[in-house]
């Protein structure tokens, strides 16, 4: 399997490193992330709590504060201009416009004291420059396109008179206003009813076809991945550790902590066997290890591993992996 | 149950407030129309008397007539109460919002601002501008506005705080709104319950500074019949003829009273929790 992302990439996010503090207590949140995503392309980033996929998902918009934060480094190129170096005005008419972001929380993504539809329409009215009239006949559109019931009458309500499912569906709506060309959503079902969760993808995969956009899904949940992503980012600690096109992932997968996270998944058929725990937690990112920065919670860890950082090397094409286990065909894989 | 009891007495003590207050207003408004004395005419042959039908409030030393004084004067101190916290509210809002959303050093240099006035006891503060500026109408406004803006102030900041850290303000900035855009428009009316809550607060506490500057003798310049001054003249008939102090006493005693259960209810009120409930939605 070819990824279509080399060819000519919508957005390339090469060696991002964005930190916290200074001095003794800096905090790498993001330390060389790279990846690319193609037209149309989606592209799953996951990763476990601290891993920093929500730091990198807001850097892309460049939300994340400064100060407390700091872009220390990287580039990250869309349609070849880098963001990095826009000014805030430059960066305002992109955001809603050509990128648009929706959020974990639908409970508090949408300002409470104004209506949905005022909400909706605020991108169309900053960007488009449409009257209060149009803007709304268009909020109802979108609420429509996104299968909320009486639109009409949802428009005018208050976030608080929607369900959650609603609010998101209300978000995707409002972030898609501008119909832009990449859509970062950051844990856009996790905070949502499984029945509800299984809707809001098939909504937004359906939205993407239609409107030929590319998508940026940051999640921690594999199930999710498998069911809308093309291809699937693996972060640990601040980088990208492995990537691969979604059927590659689940198939063969090669960095110890890719291999962990998917044995943690319970599976229904076959025997029942003891899930895969990976022992140890995430290393506070103001303290991490020296060499890759896995090691220490790492089954197969050899005495490279603690010395130095794996470079990333390609199994297949489009199969990346950062694992000395790889990297030295030589050394045997410890059981 | 216990809280719908209390919301009905909270409730209950509002109406109170807000009858007091209107009651008040429209003696402000209309009494000074409707009669034809001048309060301020001093006709000495009528000096000290007693409350009588001619003189409901009696008359002061001067022979001035007590209820026109009183009455008048409500309209003064209202009109001066309403001036200062007009500007404590824009002026302390837009300080304290713009400081607890920009943090970093916009914020520390405010904040230390509105420290140091606070740092100085309001009477205290409000005499020492007053002894700069000199005693006339509008420096006692422009004094007790400084004392009060960082009280204003303070409390824009904390809600800002809290409110900047939540997802919506990400989501509008997501969408290409400009921070004051993100500052008036998104945070600003999530924050407004508190600052209607703390400007009634506020009101009370300058009607009542502006009747001590009046009673100290630097407010606004007699024979302006504010209550404060009203105050100041009584003093020295205290013992002897204490009516003319306690008419205008209990007139700015109910109306503060007025105020501030008026300001309890509106804050129970505009308690989102308290709020009323929307139809809830199903999916």
């Amino acid at each position: 399997m070819t990824t279509p992302a080399e060819a000519s990439p919508l957005i390339a996010v090469s060696n991002l490193k964005i930190q916290f503090g200074r001095g003794g207590s800096l905090v790498r949140a993001v330390d060389g992330v790279s990846f690319t995503v193609a037209r149309g392309e989606t592209l799953g980033i996951v990763g476990e709590s601290g891993s920093g996929k929500s730091v990198t998902a807001r850097a892309i918009l460049r939300l994340v504060q400064t100060p407390p934060g700091r872009y220390a480094g990287g580039e990250i190129l869309f349609e070849g201009e880098d963001l990095l170096t826009k000014s805030e005005a430059g960066m305002r008419a992109i955001r809603g416009n050509r990128i648009s972001m929706i959020f974990q929380e639908p409970m508090t993504s949408l300002t409470p004291v104004l209506t949905v539809g005022y909400q909706i329409a605020e991108s169309l009215r900053l960007h488009q420059k449409l009257s209060a009239s149009e803007a709304r006949k268009t909020a109802v559109a979108l609420l429509q396109r996104v299968r909320i019931a009486d639109a009409e009458r949802r428009v005018d309500e208050y976030p608080h008179q929607l369900s959650g499912g609603m609010r998101q569906r209300a978000m995707i709506a409002m972030a898609l206003a501008c119909r832009p060309k990449l859509l970062v959503a950051d844990e856009p079902t996790t905070a949502l009813d499984v029945t509800i969760q299984a809707q809001v993808l098939a909504l937004l995969a359906e939205l993407r076809t239609e409107l030929g956009m590319s998508i940026i899904l940051i999640t921690h949940n594999f199930g999710v991945v498998a069911e809308v992503a093309d291809r699937v980012a693996v972060m640990y600690a601040g980088a990208v550790v492995e990537t691969a096109p979604t059927a590659q992932i689940f198939r063969d997968p090669r960095h110890p902590y890719t291999k962990g996270l998917l044995g943690c998944i319970p599976r229904l058929e076959g025997n029942a066997r003891r899930l895969n725990a990976i022992k140890g937690s995430i290393p506070a990112p103001g303290g991490l290890p020296t060499g890759c920065r896995f090691h220490p919670r790492c089954p197969s860890a050899m005495p490279i591993c603690a010395a130095q950082d794996p470079p990333e090397i390609e199994i297949t094409p489009g199969h990346m992996t950062k694992c000395w286990l790889d990297s030295q065909p030589a050394a045997e894989v410890a059981p | 149950m216990k809280a719908m009891l209390r919301h009905l007495r909270s409730n209950r003590l509002a109406l109170v407030g807000a009858i007091i207050l209107l009651a008040v207003v429209l003696i402000a408004i209309f009494v000074p129309l409707l009669t034809s004395g001048d309060p301020n005419r001093i006709a000495m042959q009528l000096k000290n008397r007693l409350p009588s039908f001619d003189h409901p409030f009696g008359t002061d030393q001067f022979g001035r007539d007590l209820f026109l004084r009183v009455a008048l004067g409500s309209r003064l101190s209202l009109m001066i109460a309403l001036a200062i916290s007009t500007v404590a509210l824009v002026v302390g809002t837009l300080f304290g919002i713009v400081a607890g959303y920009a943090g970093g050093w916009v914020d520390a240099v405010l904040s230390r601002i509105m420290d140091s006035l606070m740092a100085f006891p309001s009477i205290l503060l409000a005499l020492g501008i007053m002894a700069m500026l000199g005693a006339s109408t509008e420096n006692v406004i422009v004094a007790l506005s400084l004392v009060y803006i960082p009280r204003m102030a303070r409390v824009a900041r904390a809600p800002v705080l809290a409110q900047k850290e939540l997802d919506y303000v990400d989501a509008a900035r997501s969408c290409g709104a400009s921070h004051m855009r993100v500052l008036f428009r998104h945070i600003l009316p999530n924050i407004v319950s508190s600052l209607i809550v703390q400007v009634t607060v506020i009101f009370a506490y300058a009607m009542v500074a502006e009747a001590t500057l009046g009673f100290l003798g630097i407010g606004v310049p007699p024979p302006a019949p504010t209550w404060g001054n009203l105050l100041a003249d009584g003093r020295r008939t205290l013992m002897t003829i204490p009516y003319q102090t306690v008419f205008p006493a209990i007139a700015l005693g109910i109306t503060v009273l007025g105020i501030n259960f008026f300001g309890d209810g509106l804050r129970d009120l505009l308690d989102p929790r308290m709020r009323g409930s929307g139809t809830a939605a199903v999916e």
